[in-house]
């Protein structure tokens, strides 16, 4: 009986020690991994945000754009308007 | 009593068991014949060729002596046999031994008879014989009984029975010899109520045709009542067994061994005893003389002593003072030699002996046994420890597994949600990409429209000599607009092309705006400094932008409003954060009555949009001084 079980407890003893070294090699390796993909994920959020900021200058220069836009026709239809005073008491 | 009956049964089954070559069975021929037993045994010497033949030679003389009465000669035999048997044939050894002790028990020699009985016992119980201790048993009780030691005498009379009880086979001759020897002991002891009991208990294992086997029991049941002044039942009783006695005599073929004339002598005496009791003194001398002659030849000590106890007692009744005295001293003398001190003490001593011996090997047994419970013991603990060890190591393994299971299962949800969000923000970023794009074509034709716009402009002016002063202003308005808007719109789309912007690259654009700025007011003296360690330090493409468009704004106002003649730019670092100061030496204004318009709310608002503090301090005496703070930068 005592010749059965001692190896029977040696051989439960050496899977603990397997068991304990493959699940902190497996931890290792899954933060290992999960190390990349939030450094990756770091990385495209300040892609992100950097876009962002583009757009929001983008926002800001349409507006821009667009009063730019309202002045200049503004100006160029009294432009219009004086060079049409100006040439019809010609006719 | 039949004795005899007993040790045959021992003889011949041992006979059996030990013969097998040609003096052995021709021994036995010698043994079993009657008429032919000389002649048979002198065949036999003839035929011994070595030790064993020798041995069972002289142990079939010591059983055939012993049996016919030669008790000297059975001694001799039986010592020049247990010499030669000691170092080989047991089964034989041992009925030699058996053999001795009653011999010597018929000579009235008890401590002789009680020291072979126990040697015969050692040597079964090294054997393992429990048969054997058994028959030895019932020798010690039958010889304590004839000693008077009665107590005793029950004592290995129990043991033996109990022994045979315990087996599975009963064997009911065993029994009867067994139970026959308790129940005299009780007799003789003066309890006849027990001694009834025992006698009567043979009954229930000797039935039918084998009751001839025992006339003893009827003789001893008929004694029995005898002592207890039942004078006619008692007749009847022992009337039987000497009719059993007759009838076994004939069919044995009329052989008168030692057996026979005991039995005679202790029916006769006893049939003595109950006509003087019953006064018929004719026929009780007539019992006492067939007694007599029988106890004689029976050589048996115990048999003469009783016959001459009882029939001193019958002539005292007579009043034949001078047979009666005779008797007595007979008696006296026979039961001297028989019981003298020295010999009781012997007695006493082979016994505790024999009894010691065996106490030596019971704690001798007994350390053994305790000795193998302590090492099972251990044995169990170790057994029991290193069940605990497996069942902590199961229960660990399986916690290990469970756990390794569930950690397995958490990591491959965390990695989808990280792979989900990756995906999440990628697809957002392809969009913002998509319209980043879009927003870039849209702006990258407007800087050329805008410069076709001023040519437009510039060569309708030149062209047409206009002569309208106010279209001729307005013309330029248009040029003079389209240009300002040209680099407002290049600094906006400098800053959207380019995802950081540092704090050089801010100082270039910055002194670009300034040199500008004094093509329009040249006596101006602009101060822009920076520290070292800030040059290098990136914002994102909007705090950039804020912090060119405020500084600007500010300058602007400067110049515009103030009529400063020195504009101050310094950045700083400070304490987790940017420091920058824009101070100017114009005039001043008062918040509480500033107009709005001169962008103020809007470089506070895009401080505030990227964090920071925007502090303005203005005094008619010394110019306006702005406070820029933009935290979270070293």
């Amino acid at each position: 009986m005592t010749t059965i079980l001692a190896p029977i407890a040696a051989v439960f003893l050496i899977l603990i020690i397997y068991l304990i070294s493959k699940i902190q090699l497996d931890r290792q390796k899954f933060n290992s991994r999960i190390k990349i993909l939030e450094d990756f994920i770091v990385q495209i959020s300040n892609e992100q945000k950097a876009q962002n900021n583009q757009l929001l200058l983008s926002e800001e220069l349409k507006q821009k754009l667009s009063h730019i836009n309202a002045t200049l026709n503004k100006d160029i239809y009294e432009v219009n308007f004086n060079l049409f005073e100006e040439l019809y008491p010609r006719k | 009593m039949k004795k005899g009956l007993f040790s045959f049964l021992l003889i011949t089954s041992c006979f059996r068991i030990g013969f097998a070559q040609e003096t052995r069975k021709i021994v036995i021929k010698a043994f079993q014949s009657a008429d032919s037993s000389d002649y048979y045994f002198k065949v036999a010497k003839k035929s011994i060729k070595n030790q064993a033949d020798e041995a069972q030679y002289y142990f079939g003389k010591n059983a055939r002596c012993c049996d016919y009465n030669q008790l000297d000669s059975s001694i001799v035999y039986g010592e020049k046999a247990i010499k030669l048997l000691k170092n080989g044939d047991i089964p034989s050894l041992l009925t030699v031994y058996n053999n001795m002790s009653k011999v010597y028990r018929k000579q009235g020699q008890y401590d002789k008879a009680i020291s072979y009985s126990i040697d015969g016992i050692k040597i079964a119980e090294k054997e393992g014989n429990g048969n054997w201790v058994a028959f030895y048993n019932t020798n010690l009780s039958l010889t304590y009984h004839d000693f008077e030691s009665f107590k005793k005498g029950i004592y290995y009379g129990k043991k033996a029975l109990n022994y045979w009880l315990s087996k599975k086979e009963i064997k009911p001759f065993y029994i009867f010899a067994t139970l026959n020897a308790i129940a005299i002991n009780y007799d003789d002891w003066n309890k006849p109520d027990s001694a009834l009991y025992y006698h009567k208990k043979v009954f229930k294992y000797v039935k039918g045709k084998d009751t001839l086997t025992i006339p003893d029991t009827y003789n001893n049941i008929g004694n029995t009542l005898l002592k207890q002044k039942k004078y006619k039942e008692s007749e009847r009783w022992i009337k039987t067994a000497l009719k059993i006695s007759d009838i076994n005599f004939q069919q044995n073929g009329g052989v008168k061994d030692g057996a026979y004339y005991y039995e005679q002598a202790t029916f006769y005496t006893n049939l003595a005893r109950i006509a003087y009791e019953l006064d018929d003194y004719q026929k009780a001398e007539a019992f006492f003389a067939k007694a007599e002659v029988n106890a004689r030849k029976s050589m048996n000590a115990e048999k003469l002593r009783d016959f001459y106890m009882a029939r001193a007692i019958f002539n005292k009744k007579r009043n034949n003072l001078e047979k009666t005295v005779q008797d007595q001293e007979d008696y006296i003398k026979l039961r001297d030699s028989v019981f003298d001190v020295d010999r009781a003490q012997k007695f006493s001593e082979l016994e505790a002996k024999y009894q010691n011996e065996k106490k030596q090997k019971q704690i001798l047994k007994s350390k053994a046994e305790l000795a193998e419970r302590n090492l099972q013991i251990k044995k169990k603990d170790t057994q029991f420890m290193i069940t605990l060890i497996t069942g902590l190591g199961l229960l660990i393994i399986t916690f290990l597994i469970y756990r390794q299971q569930k950690l397995k299962n958490k990591q491959q949800v965390q990695e989808f949600e990280l792979k989900s969000a990756i995906a999440k923000i990628e697809t957002q970023n392809k969009l913002q990409e998509q319209r980043l794009q879009i927003s870039r074509d849209l702006h990258d034709n407007i800087g050329s429209q805008l410069t076709f716009i001023i040519s437009s402009v510039d060569n309708i002016k030149y062209a047409f000599e206009l002569k309208n002063s106010k279209l001729d202003r307005k013309l330029s308005n248009i040029s003079s607009f389209a240009k300002s808007t040209i680099f407002e719109l290049r600094d906006t789309i400098w800053a959207m092309n380019n995802s950081e912007i540092t704090f050089e690259d801010l100082q270039t654009r910055i002194h670009n705006f300034v040199e500008k700025a004094k093509e329009a007011k040249h006596d101006i003296v602009f101060n822009f400094s920076i520290e070292k360690d800030l040059q290098f330090l990136k914002f994102s493409s909007i705090e950039g932008m804020n912090i060119y468009r405020t500084i600007q704004e500010a300058i602007n106002n400067s110049m515009k409003y103030a009529d400063a003649k020195n504009i101050n730019i310094q950045a700083k670092k400070g304490s987790n954060s940017i420091k920058i100061k824009i101070t100017d030496d114009g005039k001043g204004f008062d918040k509480e009555t500033i107009e709005e318009g001169y962008g103020l709310k809007n470089m506070q608002k895009r401080i505030e949009e990227i964090g920071g503090k925007f502090s303005i301090d203005s005094t008619a005496a010394s110019g306006t001084k702005i406070n820029i703070t933009i935290p979270g930068k070293p």
